[in-house]
């Protein structure tokens, strides 16, 4: 086993607030891993600075062993770190299959294709057919994306990255909003990606049932730091953590 | 219960639904019969019935080219008169100067004005929409000026009149089939263009550009490209201005002249690829209309488009897609 992704002392600050400050972790190749946390720890702060959305106030992060801090996120989408997005992040108006098909033309390198005709790339849009399958919108694939059910959307989102062929997945939130067989769903083709596709995941949750079914790792955040990192068994016996979350709930 | 988003604002120019708008068989069928009618003008129009196609002829394709930019790629511009100039006054400046071929300096000026779109657009481009908007106006400023200012090379604010298409040209009936031959000829290419996979990519990008920049597109330079291809093709449309008025004048390059395509778009639809073009139609001829009725025409203009623009967000063609009484399923 190796480390995918590295990150050491990583910081983000707004203004004179620290959202993630002196972050530092690995994540091992294949694994599923998940950075949990109360909201506003700086979870999504964090994935918007490994994917290049964000520029860090200090640190590196290194992909594959390549140091990517630094570089636009369209280069690190291409290197194979892709991430989806908490608040939903998909192409209103666009079909749901032509969006798919979108994202797999960008990974195809065929963005300056004028020549050919959209829908008439049988091989694409059976692809995408098979993405969205996968997540379950097989029957919506001609309806306009902005006019999906907010799980659906979710859905959407997660299918867009996915056709990317990413190495290493971030999904911020995946199944907030979703409903409980949603959730399962996209968690079990999670696992399954992970599994067929030698696929490493890194995702953020906030919904703890969901972390310690299916993560090789925990790394939990709080206030912008990392608090406990571990197996599931270890963070669910950790102290702090403990602390954290029911200070939470209290 | 998450609440239910909300329908999206406009249609979009692709939808694989057939229940919208015609048929493509239907539509295709169609498009070629009015090309065919007016290939067949010169039997049945008089002259200057003939020179008012030309003129709107090459405002669709400046329309069209227009467009690419604005409804496929959400970027409002208020400079491609820049680019309409440039093809004129390649033209002209030709003819005066250098008295290269007529065919050559034709085909030379769409290049020019995309060289041009390429420069502009490396700036401009780098600026988010507001600015966006500003700068490509504050260059097509910039082009009026120096066309008005250095008399001895364009001759300044009267510009460049003369003979400067070959006699074969002149005739009447073939200029207006040269016209109507490359019009058709760029509108098709540029329908070519919105349906490839680069036309799609290019509406992901006005969607969200962050998202398509995330996946792993360069925004920047397929937004660049757009620019570039949009400034070839307006000026090409220049280029058909110069054919059908036989001159070149620093007005071709005003800001103003670039509002022209933005409300042709704005009339017909930008989110159908055929609403400028529709929109050049309506547009030029209520506005020879107006000219000959009132001199408020302006005024008059400023409210029907103001009425559209309220009440119809996705222009003529938009409403006939989705929006007729008579046409059941259409959109939710
Ligand atoms: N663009 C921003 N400007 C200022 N503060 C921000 C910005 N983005 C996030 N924050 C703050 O950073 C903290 C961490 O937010 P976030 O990363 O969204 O946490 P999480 O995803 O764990 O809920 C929050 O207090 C939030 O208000
Ligand atoms: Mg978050």
């Amino acid at each position: 086993m190796s480390a995918i992704l590295e990150v050491r002392d990583l910081s983000r600050q707004f203004g004179g607030f620290r959202a993630v400050g002196d972050v530092g972790f690995s994540v091992e190749k294949g694994s599923i891993h998940a950075v949990i946390g109360p909201n506003g720890a700086g979870k999504t702060t964090l994935f918007r600075l490994l994917t290049g959305v964000l520029k860090p106030t200090t640190g590196t992060v290194r992909f594959k062993g390549q140091v990517i801090s630094g570089r636009k996120p369209n280069v690190i989408a291409r290197a194979g770190l892709v991430q989806t997005f908490q608040i939903t992040n998909i192409f209103p108006r666009l079909g749901t299959l032509e969006s798919v098909e979108a994202a797999i033309m960008v990974r195809r390198r065929r963005t300056y294709d004028f020549a050919s005709f959209l829908h008439s790339s049988a091989k694409v849009r059976a692809e995408a057919m098979d993405w969205l399958d996968r997540v379950g919108l097989a029957d919506s694939a001609d309806a306009v994306a902005g006019t999906l059910s907010h799980g659906d959307q979710r859905a959407l989102e997660v299918a867009l990255a996915l056709s990317t062929k990413p190495e290493l997945l971030l999904l911020d939130e995946p199944t907030a909003g979703m409903s409980p067989w949603e959730t399962e769903r996209t968690v079990s083709l999670v696992q399954e990606l992970a599994r067929t596709e030698r696929l490493t995941v890194l995702f953020s949750e906030h919904d703890t049932d969901v972390v310690f079914g299916i993560s090789d790792r925990i790394t939990v955040m709080h206030r912008g730091q990392v608090i406990a990192e571990g197996t599931p068994g270890e963070v669910r016996n950790n102290a702090e953590v403990s602390a954290v979350y029911l200070g939470e709930e209290a | 219960m998450a609440a239910q988003p909300a329908l999206p604002p406009v249609a979009d120019q692709i939808s694989r639904k057939r229940d919208q708008g015609l048929h493509p068989a239907v539509l295709a069928a169609g498009l070629a019969v009015i090309v065919l009618m007016l290939a067949a003008g010169p039997d049945y129009l008089g002259q200057s019935a003939l020179l008012e196609l030309e003129l709107i002829l090459g405002l669709a394709v400046f329309a069209a080219a227009t467009n690419l930019l604005l409804g496929y790629g959400g970027l409002v511009s208020f400079g491609q008169a820049t680019f309409y100039g440039i093809g004129a006054y390649a033209i002209a400046l030709n003819w005066m100067h250098w008295k290269l071929p007529f065919w050559l300096a034709f085909s030379a000026a769409p290049f020019a004005a995309a060289l041009a779109a390429f420069f502009v657009g490396l700036i401009a481009l780098r600026a988010r929409k507001l600015y966006f908007a500003l700068l490509t106006l504050a260059f097509s400023q910039l082009f009026y000026v120096v066309a008005e200012q250095q008399y001895h090379f364009t001759g300044g604010a009267n510009g460049i009149f003369g003979k400067m298409i070959p006699p074969a040209l002149a005739v009447p009936q073939n200029g207006y089939w040269f016209i109507l031959g490359v019009a058709v000829v760029a509108l098709l290419a540029l329908w070519k263009i919105t349906v490839s996979p680069f036309g799609l990519l290019l509406r992901a990008t006005r969607e969200r550009p962050e998202r398509a920049e995330s996946l792993g597109l360069n925004v920047f330079g397929h937004q660049l490209m757009a620019f570039v291809l949009s400034g070839f093709f307006c000026g090409l449309a220049g280029a058909l201005y110069a054919v059908y008025n036989q001159n070149a004048y620093p007005e071709l390059l005003d800001w103003v002249k670039s509002g022209d395509p933005v409300m042709m778009s704005v009339i017909g639809g930008m989110y159908s690829f055929l609403g400028p073009v529709v929109g050049a139609f309506i547009y030029e001829i209520a506005r020879q209309f107006l000219v000959g009725t009132t001199r408020d025409w302006q005024l008059i203009l400023g409210v029907v488009l103001l009425v559209i623009i309220l009440f119809m967000p996705d222009g003529l063609i938009g409403q006939f897609k989705h929006g007729l009484p008579w046409r059941k399923g259409g959109r939710k």
